[in-house]
């Protein structure tokens, strides 16, 4: 016998969450709370500002690679963990801004289908990240007006240095990691 | 499907005329609809296995030998049924599994009759503790709590690993991390079981164990196939009968005294006896077999001054944890070529890493061309003793193998054309120059490792150490690996810590013997290796070429 | 080992509790005094999460890397906002008018360019209410908030995730993380050794904040991507022992005594009143119902 396998449509390879997505999901999660912790407390040069966060790139590449279902678990999860592993406790609303950055970087699947063979599909990606990186953060420091009763001046003054240094890692290490990634799969992997 | 000749019971194992192909990347839709670009290979339309077919009565043990890349994996992918059901491409020929054919199985169907042990543990274990490892399959078959509990404590008592109850799998050695992820299989009551290369980087204790656990899954009527290349190793279980691959072929099946006669030496590690049978004068053997590395010959300093010295060195990781190295002293001199041998955790990697301050002694100094390291920092250090780490994925970053090479000279502010230089010397000295400009990442598991060293030695670094330099790697590669490393550029000393004894008597002057962090020999191999009850007590187990090398040099005095 | 999980082990009746109820709590009051800035209500939630604290014997010790970052943070961004408002913008009650105690110079936020310029600080009863008010309703929140991880067992996170109503394969994912956690930790812990061992040193790197990140690669690059790659085999082992073909049980079992199910129900209808109160308080322009709207200062303090 000959096993023909058929051809998965673009929508189902982009939201369809199996087995693979699902250890994708764990290991993106593993990696932005782990190395957000890291980080941390290997005080990296720039992290006088509590908010330098290169590992803002592992919900990105997760979600550029493998998906809005598994960045948006990615970023949502990884930040608990990266919170619940520094001890300081849960926050309901950052995460889910992380995951709405993970989640909207995951939609520049539909223009690339998560492969990053040309420059013009990480240009996709670093502009999916970007909107994904304000729309997130955005909502978190905005959602504290209603959580904690901010004035909009505070939030801004909140969301604008957390939003600027997240584009400026995110968009330098995105690319990277891209490249890489691109380069490790032509030893082929299963589809 | 055709009926193959029903003789009374069908065989545990039959298989026939089986083909497959991966897909490769480039076969899919999307990259279908552009023409390729030049960056990306053709899709390479070889078979990964091609036209397999031998068949295994139930309660017999199978073993698949052949290089790496043969295609081995690929054959036990077939037999589980990630092949088609994970993996896509183009499957021809005949499975039947007691009798029943597989086609159209899913896993969950064939999970139930065959399971599988991976190459490494690490990646087998997905419990955060050893219940909940043991757990797993049985949960994804919505199996009854109760039911679950009982099966697991069945198959501690069944492998003896009660007292592990309730630890956290992340702190289990390496050995009882294949014993729990053998147990997590064990409980879905599979009858047929497929390992692959289960004996790679284990200590013999662990491989003792791993025997036991193999014999005893045997005695209980189980049928085994083992995938491993490390066939001296393979042959004391005894195996039935023996598959020999190449390129996705099947070059042998048969049994195991008939595979001795025919098998390649240099192809797959044998025992020694079939390997002198190659040769027409079996005395040249020994001149043959043991070729030191010899270092620091080209240099104009004179050979044999101390070069690193290790007084008297304690430590610990933090002040909670006991202490790991107990004041170990030795030193290495010029023109030494060393092999650190011990059991896993006796503090091999531990201790090399003093030598380069990515730990410092908490007593004790170590000395590096007579400058106490205290004084210098890693970078410093970095520049004169090179390192490279067992994995080469945990190093390799760079877009290109050039960029990478020139990582460690540019840290180290060398001027630009000596850059150049030093780089282009590296390449040729592990023979990467087609590789210049690839991606690290696109690169076979062997040429990633010399890429690691190379982009060590191109620190121009003078003495270099290795850790477990030939780990994953199969016997054929990882000898002409070895070979590299003889055409070194000078280097004043080399070391290199491992757990594979014939390394250390083919390849270095001296052997260094650690044991529960205490240095417990130090002297040339055969000396040191000649005393059996120091090898028990360090789980190394001697080999065949141990025996022969001591009667040859018994014969000779 | 770089990661180890701030989980204690001890018997208190936090520890006891399902992990499920502590959740649940959290969300409630949280949501619940983000509906009000009644200084009274918020003081009853700040009591309470006090007391909740109290019985999870946490030592200063423990948790004090925590509340360094969880004070300095709050009282930071709570000052922040009372200059930036000027003092005046009080949020979610309606207040007529404001009894101003003093004034000082400071710099206020302008409509028109140049958008900053010299204006008022205004210390009025109201204001200053407020400002203790976010205080109390933040630290109440994080007072429920830091015992999760110190009293929760990890293993216990996804299944209660699973309690929570997530899909099966979701909250096996966050098991799951927490299994990758430890590896991570080492992959990473010897890509740095691996890195400095070739001169790199992570505390010196050269150039402005741009070169600084993109240097950052030869950390982030291998651990990502190793990681990655060596996933395909982990994805093996999970489809070989049937993940993911069908429901799935859970060896860890939660027990929800009778003490999680009256403070869950208790958590619950709480919230719920305080909603109900905020939108008749809307429709009330006065009295009992209409409380939430306002700041509850007594009628001394401002006539
Ligand atoms: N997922 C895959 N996609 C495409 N090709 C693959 C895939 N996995 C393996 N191959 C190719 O199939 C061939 C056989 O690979 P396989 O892993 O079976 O060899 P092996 O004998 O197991 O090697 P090793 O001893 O190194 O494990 C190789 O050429 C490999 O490049
Ligand atoms: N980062 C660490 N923190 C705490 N303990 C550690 C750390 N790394 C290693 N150890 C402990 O130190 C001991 C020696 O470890 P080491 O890796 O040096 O042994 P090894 O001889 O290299 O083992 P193997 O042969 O498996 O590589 C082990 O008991 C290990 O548990
Ligand atoms: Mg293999
Ligand atoms: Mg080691």
């Amino acid at each position: 016998m000959a096993v023909i396998e058929k051809r998965e449509s673009l929508n189902t390879k982009i939201w369809s969450v199996g087995v693979r997505h699902i250890v994708f999901m764990a290991l993106g999660a593993a990696l932005y709370g782990g190395l957000s912790y890291l980080t941390n407390i290997l005080q990296l040069p720039a992290t006088s500002n509590v908010s330098f966060r290169p590992a803002i790139v592992i919900p990105l590449f997760f979600g550029a690679v493998f998906g809005p279902w598994v960045g948006l678990f990615t970023g949502g999860v990884g930040n608990f963990l990266g919170d619940y592993i520094s001890g300081y406790g849960v926050y309901w609303n950052w995460d889910l801004g992380n995951a709405l950055i993970g989640f909207i970087a995951g939609l520049a699947m539909y223009l690339t289908w998560g492969r990053y063979n040309t420059s013009m599909k990480i240009i996709i990606a670093e502009i999916f990240a970007a909107v994904g990186v304000v729309v997130g953060i955005g909502f978190a420091a905005y959602s504290d007006i209603w959580v904690s009763k901010y004035t909009v001046a505070a939030s801004t003054g909140n969301f604008v240095p957390a939003t600027l240094s997240d584009l400026v890692n995110g968009l330098i290490l995105l690319p990277i990691l891209l490249v890489a990634y691109n380069a490790a799969m032509r030893r082929a992997g299963r589809g | 499907m055709t009926t193959h000749p029903t003789t009374a019971p069908s065989p545990a194992v039959f298989v026939h005329g089986l083909s497959f192909r991966y897909r490769t990347l480039d076969d899919e839709p999307e990259a279908r609809r552009k023409p390729n670009r030049p960056d990306q290979q053709p899709p390479k339309q070889v078979n990964a296995i091609e036209d397999i077919s031998f068949s295994l009565p139930a309660g017999q043990l199978l073993l698949i030998a052949g290089p790496s890349g043969c295609g081995k994996s690929t054959l036990l992918k077939c037999l589980n049924g990630l092949i088609p059901n994970s993996y896509k491409g183009t499957l021809s020929g005949e499975i039947e599994l007691e009798g029943r054919s597989i086609i159209g199985l899913s896993l969950r169907d064939l999970a139930q009759q065959v399971g599988t042990m991976l190459q490494d543990p690490d990646k087998q274990i997905l419990g955060s503790t050893v219940e909940q490892e043991i757990a797993f399959g049985m949960e994804n078959m919505n199996t009854p709590r109760e039911e679950m509990q009982r099966r697991i404590t069945d198959v501690l008592e069944q492998l003896h690993l009660e007292h592990y109850v309730g630890q956290p799998t992340f702190a289990l050695s390496g050995g009882q991390r294949q014993q729990v992820a053998a147990a997590g299989i064990l409980v879905m009551q599979p009858s047929i079981f497929l390992f692959d290369e289960p004996f790679a980087n284990l200590d013999a204790r662990a491989v003792d164990e791993l025997e036991q656990l193999i014999k005893g899954l045997l005695a209980r009527g189980r049928t085994v196939i083992i995938v491993e290349h490390r066939v001296e190793e393979a042959l004391r279980l005894k195996p039935n009968k023996v598959l020999l691959m190449r390129d996705g072929r099947q070059v042998f099946f048969g049994d195991t005294m008939e595979f001795l006669k025919i098998a390649d030496p240099t192809q797959v590690k044998l025992p020694v006896e079939s390997m002198l049978r190659t040769l027409d004068d079996p005395r040249d053997a020994f001149n043959l077999l043991v070729r030191p590395i010899i270092t620091g010959r080209g240099s104009q300093e004179k050979a044999g001054e101390t070069i690193l010295t290790f007084e008297d060195v304690h430590f610990h990781y933090n002040s909670f944890s006991e202490e790991i190295l107990h004041g170990i002293s030795f030193e290495i001199h010029r023109g030494e070529t060393i092999a650190l041998l011990g059991p896993n955790g006796s503090g091999k990697t531990t201790l090399v890493k003093q030598a380069l301050g990515l730990l410092r002694p908490n007593s004790g100094t170590v000395r590096l061309y007579g400058e106490d390291t205290r004084d210098l920092s890693v970078a410093q250090l970095a520049s004169r003793i090179g390192y490279v780490f067992q994995s080469p994925s945990a190093m390799l970053f760079a877009p290109t193998v050039r960029k990478e090479l020139s990582f460690g000279p540019e840290n180290l502010r060398f001027p630009r054309e000596r850059i150049a230089t030093v780089v282009q010397e590296a390449e040729k000295a592990m023979n990467l120059e087609q590789f210049d400009a690839r991606s690290p990442f696109s690169l076979s598991f062997g040429q990633q490792k010399r890429t690691a060293i190379a982009s060590v030695l191109s620190m121009q670094s003078k003495i270099l150490l290795l850790d477990e330099p030939t780990a994953g790697q199969d016997y054929r590669s990882y000898i002409s690996f070895m070979e590299y490393l003889r055409s070194l550029p000078e280097l004043d000393a080399l070391l290199f810590i491992t757990h594979d004894l014939d390394l250390a008597l083919r390849f270095t002057q001296r052997v260094l013997l650690l044991k529960e962090g205490n240095l417990v020999a130090d002297g040339p191999p055969l000396q040191v290796l000649a005393d059996p009850a120091l090898l028990d007590a360090c789980n190394l187990r001697p080999t065949s070429l141990l025996h022969f090398l001591l009667a040859e040099r018994n014969a000779v005095a | 080992m770089l990661i180890n999980f701030p989980y204690i082990q001890r018997d208190t009746p936090i520890h006891r509790l399902d992990p499920r109820t502590k959740f649940v709590l959290l969300l409630a009051l949280g949501f619940a005094v983000a509906q009000t800035s009644n200084f009274w209500v918020i003081l009853a939630g700040f009591i309470g999460a006090a007391f909740y604290y109290k019985q999870a014997h946490l030592k200063w010790s423990e948790t004090k890397r925590a509340w360094y970052l969880i004070i300095a943070l709050n009282v930071m961004i709570i000052f922040v906002n009372y200059f930036l408002s000027g003092g005046n913008v009080v949020q979610g009650v309606d207040l007529t008018h404001p009894h101003i105690l003093f004034t000082l110079p400071f710099l206020a936020l302008k409509g028109h360019f140049p958008f900053i310029g010299p204006g008022p600080l205004v210390f009025s009863v109201e204001s200053i209410t407020f400002m203790i008010t976010q205080g109390l309703r933040n630290f109440s929140i994080a007072l429920l908030a830091v015992p999760i991880p110190y009293t929760t067992n990890p293993g216990h996170i996804g299944v209660a995730f699973r309690g929570l109503g997530l899909p099966d394969r979701f909250a096996y994912a966050i098991d799951l993380s927490f299994r990758f956690l430890p590896t991570v930790a080492r992959d990473f812990g010897t890509t740095l050794d691996a890195q400095r061992a070739r001169g790199f040193e992570i505390d010196k790197l050269q150039g402005g904040i741009f070169s600084k990140i993109a240097r950052l690669a030869p950390m982030v690059v291998p651990v990502v991507i190793g990681s990655v790659v060596g996933a395909e085999d982990i994805i093996s082992a999970m489809e070989l022992r049937c993940f993911g073909v069908g429901k799935r049980s859970w060896l860890v079992k939660l027990h929800a005594k009778p003490v999680d199910r009256i403070l869950i129900t208790f958590a619950i209808v709480a919230f719920l009143v305080i909603t109900a109160l905020n939108i008749l308080g809307s429709f009330s322009p006065q009295g009992f119902l209409h409380i939430l709207h306002t700041q509850g200062i007594p009628h001394f303090l401002a006539p």
